[in-house]
């Protein structure tokens, strides 16, 4: 039956792992804004430099 | 080329171009502002902006040239900057405008506008930009007015109260969802083989590891998940008064404690799972309830409708002062589209004062120099110079805020859900009492283990439960559809509403449109020219609305003899030529007969040579509004107007509506508050500052709005124009929240009297007690949902 303590103590770090994953998640704001990190990756980046007004 | 005119819509903004459109290369624009973003962005080569959306941009509204000179004061910088050194500083402005991804796009490449600009990222959520730029080479103001510009003109409130922004704080909330459902879900899975039928005796090790582990994850539910029910509990005992969290913290505590007592002295393995699932939905349900806009502003006072700050005369130098510095007998500077922060006499200038503000009159009144303007007025002309005759914190305007009503605190104290929890929380603990002395008698060794259970079991969550998912998805819903709610207590306040209360122009008439309609028009250009100097003198309402309909700029070129007969019309001589502009007794001589619109006749030397109408320009739907509504409540119409519309609007509102006119701000808050005293409670429906107060004394004040994000005064929802004609249902959408939560109440209390069967005869075991809970919870959720969705559609 040691195995089944073994098994729920990893399960239970794992979950643990991804709680944590979730706490840094929420406190470095990931979750504040929904839109526009879905759409500033779609927008291309400027190849060229600017040359023409300077 | 002429169909092609039709059709041409402005390239930035996407409006039709009404008139000669304006063209750069093959594009339209409707005006020049629009035209201007064009060629700035073009030349930036910026045009990128243009290919993600279509016409992206909002029309360009000029804005006044002194606006934000108040950017450059020293203090406002201070408070408005996030960080500064000495190469470059940060700011955060709030800017509503932005919808779309474009705007994101270009607001996130402002660093290729201006070199001084170094960086900007956008928060769409708040609709917030953070620039990062040097403030050596760009001054705030000027980047300010470079946003303006371009079509994002920033909304700066320094006066905002930090406090109550962040009152609600939605990471706290996550987080604490988060962990609790991470112990919720791993009690589960390790209380699971208890129920499958672990022996303890036989596997003494995995019985404690299982104990253990059980402990330790219930901790931070009880002591982290659950503290603001504790908290809340003890206010509400502090405050002498029974509110739903009292119970929730007893029953959390009860639990828990039986729990630790169970696993100590090896009796069981306690409730720690019904216990945190229930703490986790209960958590779950207030999240949804409490999920605020960000963006929206339902706490506005006075001060966001004054500039912030004013242009002192001192020494004959312009300084910039805050207006609480104002005091008497200063001489300040009032720019074009400026409010008049004080009471003062005009010393320099020609003023042209609109008070639309105050009263909810459209139109502009000239003030003679010496005479008196009144807060609040806004200046429409040039720039003029007053002379103050009362400091800010006493002028005529501001008095109205210091009214009791704006202190007013609301608690939940009579709130219904706290009504019924304190008699259910009475009935539990009769129960639990009950059960205790009764065990007593027949074996005393479980009259503790009964009565604890009855605690748990029915402890009044399903009651909190169910109100805060119905009243969260119906706010949801309610926000989708384009009115939002400053809370879920507006919902239950709107349910009792019995006198509805409408403020006239621009809540139910259009606000600028007059209504004109010319029927009959042979008049020679001079003679309209006559005509129309001869209206531009006279201050009469009609008179006003001809002339703004020809927008006629008055020039002198010949004397016009001019004689105003109140209440019939104008008289006027001009060039041997005798006019008649006014009713059709004064002009034609003959009575008006039966119509339903107002007219105006102009006879020239007695045959009739025009003739114009007005009709009262309801928004669209508000007819059908006004009776609908007046089927079930009591309404009445306040308007800071003339009651040049009151024969139309009796027609529409019916004989039983009060309709009140030329009403000031404190006669509308009066009289709110006098239809209150007759024990009434009362919705007003507003939009200005002029409604301010009576949006306040309301039970459910709401602002209407041309968008969410325009500018609002303090309210309790806030409607965009276009929904207004679905009111009615948006109340019965709030009943039918009620009847909802009634239902799944009754669901619960199923589970409840079951629960407490087991619990009454002393056989509630984890078990039953862990598929109770959750199936009493899913079912609510449910419940809640599909309620919410089947009932709240809208119907056009």
């Amino acid at each position: 039956m040691g195995i089944v303590i073994f098994l729920l103590s990893v399960s239970l770090l794992v979950a643990i792992f991804f709680l944590c994953v979730y706490i840094w998640g929420v406190k470095s704001g990931q979750f504040d804004d929904d839109y526009s990190p879905a759409h500033r990756i779609f927008f291309d980046d400027k190849i060229e430099p600017k040359s023409k007004n300077k | 080329m002429v169909e092609d005119k039709l059709i041409a819509t402005c390239y930035h903004c996407g409006d039709e171009c009404d008139t000669e459109p304006l063209r750069v290369a093959d594009k339209s624009f409707c005006c020049n502002g629009c035209m201007n973003v064009y060629q700035l962005l073009h030349q930036n080569e910026l045009e990128d902006y243009y290919c993600l959306n279509q016409a992206p941009g909002q029309k360009i509204k000029s804005v006044p040239l002194e606006k934000f000179a108040f950017l450059e004061e020293v203090t406002v910088i201070q408070k408005l900057l996030l960080f500064r050194n000495e190469q470059q500083a940060q700011v955060s402005f709030y800017l509503p405008q932005m919808y779309c991804s474009s705007c994101l796009w270009l607001l996130e490449h402002l660093s290729e506008l201006d070199k001084n600009i170094i960086g900007s990222q956008v928060n769409f959520n708040t609709k917030t930009l953070k620039v990062t730029f040097q403030i050596e080479h760009l001054s705030l103001r000027a980047l300010a007015e470079l946003l303006a510009r371009i079509g994002y003109e920033p909304v700066i409130d320094i006066y905002e109260d930090k406090a109550e922004k962040d009152k609600y704080n939605s990471k706290r909330a996550y987080l604490k969802l988060g962990i609790t459902g991470f112990c919720f879900a791993n009690i589960m899975l390790i209380a699971f083989p208890e129920y499958l039928g672990l022996d303890p005796e036989t596997q003494p090790g995995l019985a404690l590891f299982f104990k253990i582990a059980n402990v330790l994850l219930a901790l931070p539910v009880v002591f982290y998940g659950a503290r603001e029910f504790f908290v809340n509990a003890w206010y509400s005992y502090r405050q002498r008064y029974l509110n739903i969290d009292a119970p929730i913290a007893l029953a959390v505590a009860v639990t828990f404690g039986r729990s630790l007592y169970e696993v100590w002295s090896n009796t069981g393995a306690g409730y720690f799972d019904s216990m945190s699932g229930i703490v986790f939905f209960m958590l779950l349900g207030r999240t949804l309830q409490n999920r605020s806009y960000t963006t929206l502003r339902f706490n506005r006072d006075y001060k966001s409708y004054f500039p912030v700050a004013v242009s002192r005369i001192e020494d004959g130098k312009k300084v910039l002062i805050k207006l609480e510095e104002i005091e008497t007998n200063n001489v300040l500077m009032i720019h074009h589209q400026e409010v008049i922060p004080t009471d003062c006499l005009l010393s320099k200038g020609n003023a042209k004062i609109d008070y639309s503000f105050v009263t909810g009159e459209d139109k502009a009144e000239w003030i003679d120099k010496g005479a008196v303007i009144y807060a609040g007025g806004r200046n429409v002309g040039a720039a003029i110079e007053v002379l103050t005759v009362k400091s800010f914190s006493q002028n005529s305007f501001t008095q109205l805020w210091n009214s009791s009503v704006f202190q007013k605190q609301v608690d939940d104290k009579e709130s219904r859900i706290t009504l019924i929890s304190k008699y259910f929380s009475l009935a539990v603990l009769l129960i639990a009492m009950g059960t205790f002395i009764a065990w007593q008698f027949i074996a005393p060794a479980i009259a503790w283990k009964a009565a604890t259970a009855v605690l748990i079991v029915a402890c009044p969550c399903s009651l909190l439960l169910t109100s805060s998912f119905t009243n969260g998805y119906l706010l949801e819903r309610l926000a989708r559809v384009g009115c939002y709610l400053k809370n879920a207590r507006v919902l239950e306040q709107m349910t009792r509403i019995q006198h509805i209360a409408f403020d006239k122009t621009g809540t139910l008439t259009a606000a600028n449109a007059s209504g004109l309609k010319i029927d009959k028009m042979i008049l020679e250009a001079e003679e309209l020219d006559a005509v129309l100097y001869a209206l531009s003198q006279s201050l009469h309402p009609l008179s006003r609305a001809i002339v703004q309909h020809y927008q006629y700029q008055e020039h002198n070129y010949r004397t016009v003899t001019i004689k105003e007969i109140p209440g019939a019309g104008i008289e006027a001589w001009a060039e041997d030529k005798h006019y008649k502009i006014g009713n059709a007794l004064f002009a034609r001589g003959t009575a008006e007969v039966n119509s339903n619109d107002t007219r105006v006749y102009v006879t020239v030397d007695g045959v009739l040579k025009a003739q114009y109408s007005f009709e009262v320009a309801l928004i669209p739907g508000a007819a059908v509004l006004i009776k609908k509504l007046s089927a079930e409540y009591e309404l009445s119409l306040l308007s800071g107007d003339n009651d040049a519309s009151r024969q139309y609007l009796e027609g529409v509102f019916g004989k039983t509506s009060k309709l009140s006119y030329n009403m000031k701000p404190a006669e509308k808050l009066y009289y709110i508050k006098q239809v209150q005293e007759s024990g009434k409670q009362v919705m007003m429906v507003g939009d200005g500052l002029n409604d301010a107060g009576a949006l306040q004394q309301s039970d459910v004040g709401v602002a209407v709005v041309k968008s969410a994000f325009a500018f609002s005064p303090a309210c309790d929802v806030i409607m965009e124009a276009e929904k207004l004609r679905f009111l009615p249902q948006f109340i019965a959408w709030a009943k039918g929240g009620k009847r909802l939560i009634t239902a799944g109440f009754i669901y619960s209390l199923l589970f409840n009297i079951i629960g407490l069967g087991f619990a009454v005869t002393g056989n509630l075991s984890p078990l039953v007690a862990a598929i109770l809970m959750p199936s009493s919870s899913l079912g609510i959720i449910l419940i809640a949902y599909l309620g919410v969705r089947h009932m709240a559609r809208l119907n056009a």
